[in-house]
């Protein structure tokens, strides 16, 4: 087995007690937060809860079973890869997580890539022109789009180009064209800050650097020197950073999600935390925990291949 | 000449066609036409439409479109009235009701319903396995205990007198059981079996419109019904949108992207003084009364004279004009003025600072105390709890504002381990229901979280449930409503105002007290745009 299937392999294997770890966390907090899921699902219009009834759902979920004997319950069943049906809805919960997939990854998706193409662009330009008025425009730029809150950004936009200009919808989950602009820009915002500032530093750095320096003693044309030999460089530290950021996007993407009323993951796991529901709790964090650590390792396996330096032991 | 008069001639029939239409236009503007895309917002997901299943508002919005009731309320009245039942009696023991439903009543199935289709319904809200929510409405019916226990097979309460006739005989009389039938949505055997637990998410039942299609948290599509036995509904498609962030939906409106929406405090100022949108504003006083509930166990609220000191301490008429921009009705009491036992007699406790420090003073303390306020994390229930905060002071009660998760409020409120908490007490349209949580019999989660003890009151309200007499009725409740008053086991704040803005070519939304959501959608109808 080659280096890099050996990494791989012992990595998927440290997944199994990250898993566990997770999950029993998410469980214990869940159990210990004060909160009955079902007062909070009998609540709504009843002026009283009705104990018979309450004793009823109680059972139909297991919820009067001792919390060790729920927690291993839940354990096994994912294990056979069912996790459970939603208190509220009465729905698998893998097909409530699995449908809204896609609209959380277009989401986060789109966002990447605007911040990717803005934050690259702005980063170089400006370590290219360091000191000048464009290196001013890009620190300032960042530190507006680093210091915005996405909800207000996210009314903004709205306010200006769907209520002012009427050029876009307000909200809504439909075509990449009109519907993903707005929340895409909204969710990139601050992650391009980030990535154009990491650029800038990550370029200077590696511009002074000696090969820098024979390749243009080589009589390489300026444009090469930049982009074959110190972009490739300066690219390192970013994609790390945009790997563990990808954490943040899906976090920002619920306060996106709620502001452009997309139906994504992030709706899905608030509402299910503001009602106690459980097995959805559980099954999101334990995807979303699968989703990091798949791109934490995809983050890894692509170092080597814009590093040749770096070897997989 | 003759051209002249040609061309007077027609001056004058243009001058008349104008004239005519300009008489015809109000005309044409009341008169119903068919066709339409109707689009409403829901404020959240409604998470299942099995009638047996959620009891939310947003998902009884949706349900009470694709599935007949029984019997219906009436939004103006609050009165009940014919739905799918045409007509119904009460029996002189007050305990057996006779329905008789009206035929040629379709599901979306093309199959008529029958009455066995209503005993269906409710055996299945009292089968254990079902867990319904619902439960408590039905298990009163004769048999239905021995039913839930599963030492029947059916309810023997329920007898099926032909294909159009039923009859449900209750174990006890109680006035407010013909209620429930306005709540009880008849689904059809066949299509709960062959859908299972997916009834919920695909429902298939008789009403005004049928169920199309359901994105989660984006959109429920339904058409009209063209069989319904009340005729097709006036718009061809409805859709629920469902848009978490007030903000949004405000966008939505005002981009014509919703035929109409809810205002909240923040944004009601705004339609209502606007002369372009006044007249398109539809308010109600709702059935909810907001309060600050005491747990009258703990010290001090465990003193009568305190509670009435909070009562009197706060100016909730300055708090509703300011704080809630005018969106709400001072409360007197924990009956709202659209419920028939409301009593415009009845004064509650007036702003007097002085009054409350003397009986502050009464009761041992002269310098005051310390308070929890405790109220969930919204941000309009912070500036509610600051409001508090900020009267209490001037009467030496030193007030901590804690706010939290709303159900780490309700839990701990219910274990009694809070003194205080804010909340809005929605109990329809029956005061015996709506006095339900200063009964004693329901102490802690049941509802009565205050701990709150009057045997006075527990009798007043028992007779009440047992009286079919509204006028009766009314009086035990007032009577039982003043003694509250008197004991204070609330802050009692204010009634909700709820109120719907639509857009101009919208006509033939009602403002419903029970809850605003809940709009008849097959007697509204859109003006088609010029």
């Amino acid at each position: 087995m080659s280096g890099i299937w050996k990494f791989i392999a012992r990595r998927l294997l440290l997944a199994v007690p990250v898993f566990i770890g997770v999950t029993l966390v998410t469980f214990v907090l869940m159990h210990i937060v004060p909160g009955d899921p079902v007062a909070l699902q009998m609540e709504e219009k009843m002026a009283t809860i009705d104990p018979t009834a309450a004793r009823l759902i109680r059972a139909k979920w297991g919820l009067d079973d001792p919390a060790p004997i729920q927690y291993v319950k839940f354990l096994r069943n994912a294990l056979r890869g069912d996790l459970g049906i939603s208190y509220r809805t009465d729905r698998s919960v893998l097909r409530s997580i699995v449908e809204r997939v896609p609209a959380t990854a277009k989401l986060a998706g789109a966002a990447l890539l605007i911040a990717i193409c803005i934050g690259v662009s702005m980063g170089v330009v400006a370590a290219l022109r360091q000191n000048s008025a464009l290196d001013s425009l890009s620190i300032m730029l960042a530190t507006i789009g680093v210091s915005m809150p996405n909800f207000w950004l996210g009314l903004l936009l709205i306010y200006l180009l769907a209520v002012n200009l009427r050029w876009l919808p307000p909200s809504g989950y439909g075509p990449a064209y009109p519907y993903l602009i707005m929340p895409a820009i909204t969710l990139g915002a601050g992650l391009s800050a980030v990535i154009a500032r990491l650029t800038r530093s990550s370029m200077l750095e590696v511009i002074r650097q000696d090969y820098i320096r024979t390749a243009r003693a080589k009589g390489l044309a300026e444009r090469s020197v930049i982009y074959l030999h110190a972009f490739r460089n300066a690219l390192v530290p970013v994609v790390t950073v945009i790997g563990i950021t990808m954490a943040i996007l899906i976090g920002g993407a619920v306060v996106t999600e709620i502001v452009f009323n997309i139906p994504g993951l992030g709706r899905l796991i608030i509402s299910a935390i503001l009602r106690r529901d459980y097995p959805v709790v559980q099954g999101v964090v334990l995807l979303t925990a699968a989703a990091y650590m798949l791109i934490n390792l995809m983050v890894d396996v692509v170092y080597a291949s814009i590093d040749p330096r770096i070897r997989y032991a | 000449m003759k051209r002249s008069f040609i061309r007077r001639l027609s001056g004058l029939a243009l001058a008349g066609l104008l004239v005519a239409l300009a008489f015809i236009q109000p005309v044409t503007a009341q008169t119903p036409v068919p066709g339409g895309h109707f689009r409403r917002a829901l404020s959240s997901d409604p998470a299942n439409l099995d009638p047996a299943q959620t009891n939310t508002v947003r998902a009884i919005s949706v349900k009470m479109n694709i599935f007949d009731s029984l019997l219906r309320l009436n939004p103006r009245t609050l009165e009940l009235e014919p739905g799918a039942a045409e007509a119904w009696t009460v029996s002189s023991d007050n305990k057996t009701m006779t329905f008789r439903l009206r035929r040629g009543i379709r599901f979306h199935n093309g199959r008529e319903m029958v009455a066995e289709d209503v005993k269906y319904t409710i055996e299945r809200i009292l089968t254990p396995e079902n867990a319904s929510p619902f439960i408590r409405s039905y298990d009163r019916i004769a048999g239905a205990q021995e039913f839930v226990a599963k030492r029947a097979t059916s309810v023997g309460g329920i007898h099926v007198l032909d294909r159009y006739r039923l009859q449900i005989t209750n174990s006890v009389v109680d006035s407010t059981f013909p209620l429930t039938f306005s709540d009880l949505f008849i689904v059809p055997r066949e299509e709960v079996e062959r859908l299972g637990r997916e009834f919920g998410q695909r429902p298939v039942g008789s009403g005004p419109f049928v169920f199309v299609s359901w994105s989660r948290d984006d959109s429920i599509l339904l058409r009209s019904h063209a069989n319904y036995w009340e005729g097709r509904p006036l718009v061809s498609a409805l859709e629920f949108r469902i848009i978490p962030d007030p903000a949004t939906a405000q966008a939505e409106f005002d981009t014509g992207r919703l035929d109409f929406m809810l205002l909240g405090d923040t944004n009601y100022r705004r339609y209502a003084d606007d002369p372009k949108w006044k007249p398109y504003v539809v308010e109600v006083s709702e059935l909810f009364t907001r309060h600050l509930g005491f747990n009258t166990t703990m010290k001090p609220l465990d003193d009568v004279r305190v509670r009435q000191a909070i009562n009197h301490a706060i100016d909730k008429a300055t708090m509703v004009r300011t704080i809630l921009q005018g969106k709400a009705i001072t409360a007197v009491g924990p009956l709202p003025p659209s419920i028939n036992a409301f009593s415009p007699a009845l004064r509650g406790y007036d702003y007097n600072p002085q009054r409350a420090r003397e009986l502050l003073a009464q009761a041992g303390y002269p310098n005051g105390f310390e308070l929890e306020l405790h109220g969930s994390s919204s941000p309009v229930i912070g500036r509610w709890l600051e409001g508090f905060q900020r009267y209490l002071a001037d009467v030496g009660i030193r007030g901590k504002i804690v706010q939290q998760d709303f159900g780490v409020m309700l839990d701990r409120a219910g274990k009694a381990e809070i003194p205080t908490w804010t909340l809005s007490h929605g109990g329809g349209p029956n005061c015996v229901n709506y006095l339900g949580p200063f009964r004693s019999r329901n102490f802690g989660a049941p509802g009565n979280r205050m701990r709150y003890k009057n045997d006075r009151v527990d009798t007043l309200i028992d007779e009440a449930e047992r009286t079919f007499s509204t006028q009766r009725q009314v009086q035990l409740c007032r009577e039982a409503e003043r003694l509250i008053v008197a004991d204070a086991p609330w802050f009692f704040f204010n009634y909700n105002k709820a109120v719907l803005v639509h857009q101009p070519n919208v006509h033939g939304l009602v403002g419903n007290p029970v809850e605003m959501d809940y709009q008849p959608m097959h007697k509204v109808w859109i003006q088609p745009r010029r």
